[in-house]
């Protein structure tokens, strides 16, 4: 029925005033980056003038010197490793079985969990500190690192069990029936099967857990002491003596950043690799 | 950043729940339903851990916040380990407290304008993507990964150093490209302007994830739809209107609901650039409930606006919650 007019291309791709328009939005994103980022490594000198240098012409180490020597620096990044790397592996394996349950088994109840998931991501997190600081505080239990990390598996929780519950549902079953009936049990055949081709949606899951663990702000700054806190709550109440020290925030900040810039690009090659981030349909 | 073609915008993937540092992209799931077992006991014991966590760490505080809004419960109680009912006194406090009102319209106000920001400069950044060539395409991604990776303090710190009186770039280029003299314009001494650069900071690094999730629904419409509309006469703007805003209407839904839930939850940001300031014009209704609990002690009235917070946060999102389980009937 269509004539033997040649398909044009609808859209002219690449044309030169799209092609301006790509390179402004790549600076407006990428500007506050880099800008963190060469503050942080301008001399002081270069910092605090009226003469900005887009571009610094000289660079120190010297606001990293001084925000690792800030008072506590190393106890609130060991804290945040400990609590990010924790919530992390704890959150994807209780993750896992929940994930599991719900996409390999029917049983009663099943539909309420999914909605409960999804129902409890409304609630904000704010509301809860209190009463969770509250009865922490009765307990005794405030300032106690593992009680810091069940808070964070509890708020991760959910989402990941949701996008690990994608991941599930979209391996073939087969593949274990067949592994069961050359005589593995089913067990095995979830090890040596199911499990590897699991480990691009266990990583891409573990990964954005520890993306939320390692930035989470208002627990940390209330659950715990003012020494013992951690990394994103250091530098929320970054201050010296002397002023604002922009180059040590820079610092700071970068310093904060660079797990989650990293983690996130290891990611977004995976997320692309076949994946449903969220429900699976049918 | 390519997506997987799906033949049609898939809605499940851009429903599934997602905090902020998620993207979604078009599901590859079989076609055929995955087949379940009827497992006993099993099932349930698999859930055990997760049910333990949920129940213990989020069930139970949002019954506590419940409970506590109903006592009395500032310094004395809480040294003494008292416990004073007081009914409704705490809500009656806080709903004659005019500036509660005032916080709680500015909050929703702030949330409605970020969502409004986020979502046309999302769809924006999408449409416009759709026109690139690969390589300039890669670079709007890589450029939106920095500021979506980007830690949310560390993002408030930076534009709190880029919008600095004295120092900050933003002035300085001002100065320099305008006939305008911003060497020592504050920033953070009024309501507007300091609302202004939290709004900035929000919606920079919502917009990422709302381009993103959008350019996976564009790409999943066929051209030909789009051929056989230019070959009927239609322009791009009526193609817009009749072709793709249709067929995206529920990613639009969803992505408006999430980033309403999230921007009615702005803190950390809050909490860096201003901390309310100046003279509370800038406060939030979390950060106000934070004040009540941990800056004066008085955790019952806290708890009440705790409350009010979490019944807000739900009539926002009723709507996506409705969507989501109507839309999951069956996946469910």
């Amino acid at each position: 029925m269509t004539a033997l007019v040649p398909r044009r291309r609808r859209r002219k791709r690449g044309s030169v005033a799209a092609n301006i328009a790509a390179v402004l939005v790549f600076g407006f994103f990428a500007f506050p980056v880099y800008w963190m980022a060469s503050t942080a490594f301008k001399p002081a000198a270069q910092i605090r003038t009226f003469d900005v240098k887009l571009f610094p012409t000289a660079l120190t180490l010297e606001h990293f010197r001084d925000a690792f020597n800030t008072a506590n620096f190393w106890t609130f990044l060991r804290n945040s490793l400990i609590v990010s790397l924790s919530t992390t592996v704890l959150a994807v394996l209780v993750a896992l079985l929940a994930a599991t349950a719900l996409a390999r088994f029917r049983f009663r109840g099943r539909r309420a969990y999914l909605i409960m998931i999804l129902v409890v991501q409304m609630v904000p997190l704010e509301a809860l500190v209190i009463p969770m600081y509250l009865v922490l505080r009765d307990a005794d239990l405030l300032n106690v690192l593992p009680v810091l990390i069940g808070t964070y598996m509890a708020f991760v929780l959910p989402f990941t069990i949701w996008t690990l519950r994608g991941f599930v549902a979209a391996l073939p079953v087969d593949l274990e029936e067949a592994a069961m009936t050359d005589g593995a049990t089913r067990l095995g055949a979830f090890w040596r099967i199911t499990f590897p081709l699991m480990a691009p949606g266990l990583v891409a899951t573990g990964v954005f857990a520890f993306i939320q663990a390692w930035n989470e702000f208002i627990l940390a700054l209330t659950l715990m002491e003012q020494k013992n806190q951690t990394l994103p709550v250091w530098l929320g109440t970054f201050k010296t003596a002397q002023g604002v020290d922009w180059g040590g925030l820079m610092a700071g900040s970068t310093i904060l950043a660079i797990p989650v810039v990293a983690f996130f690009l290891v990611v977004q090659g995976r997320m692309t690799s076949g994946l449903a981030a969220g429900a699976v349909k049918g | 950043m390519d997506v997987l073609d799906a033949g049609r915008p898939d809605v499940d993937t851009a429903l599934a729940p997602t905090p902020v540092g998620a993207p979604a992209g078009a599901p590859t799931g079989p076609a055929r339903r995955p087949r379940r077992r009827a497992g006993g006991l099993l099932p349930y014991w698999l859930l055990l851990p997760s049910l333990v966590v949920l129940v213990g760490l989020l069930a139970y505080p949002l019954f506590s916040l419940v409970t506590t809004s109903f006592r009395q419960l500032d310094l004395r109680q809480l040294i003494r380990r008292q416990t004073v009912w007081v009914g409704t006194a705490n809500y009656r406090t806080i709903l004659r407290d005019h500036e509660f009102w005032v916080i709680t319209f500015r909050t929703i106000a702030f949330a409605l304008v970020c969502v409004a920001a986020t979502l046309l400069a999302g769809t924006l950044v999408a449409l416009l993507m759709r026109r690139l060539e690969r390589g300039m395409r890669l670079l709007v991604s890589i450029g939106m990964l920095l500021a979506w990776a980007t830690p949310t303090v560390s993002a408030a710190t930076v534009f709190k150093w880029l919008f600095d009186e004295q120092y900050g770039v933003v002035n300085w280029l001002v100065t320099k490209l305008t006939p305008v003299d911003w060497s020592a314009h504050s920033w953070f001494d009024s309501k507007w302007p300091a609302f202004f650069v939290l709004g900035l900071c929000v919606v920079w690094q919502a917009i990422p994830f709302v381009a993103l999730t959008l350019y996976a629904g564009l790409t999943s419409i066929p051209d030909d739809i789009y051929e056989a509309a230019t070959i009927d006469g239609a322009g791009a703007w009526r193609q817009f209107w009749t072709v793709t805003r249709p067929l995206l209407k529920p990613i639009f839904l969803i992505l408006i609901s999430l980033s309403l839930i999230w921007d009615l939850k702005v803190f950390s940001q809050l909490y860096v650039i201003t901390r309310g300031g100046p003279s509370r014009s800038t406060l939030l209704l979390n950060l106000y409930t934070y004040n009540l609990g941990f800056g004066v002690s008085r955790f019952g009235v806290a708890a009440a606006a705790g409350v009010i917070m979490v019944v807000i946060t739900f009539l926002a999102t009723a709507f996506y919650v409705r969507t989501m389980l109507r839309v999951q009937e069956e996946a469910l």
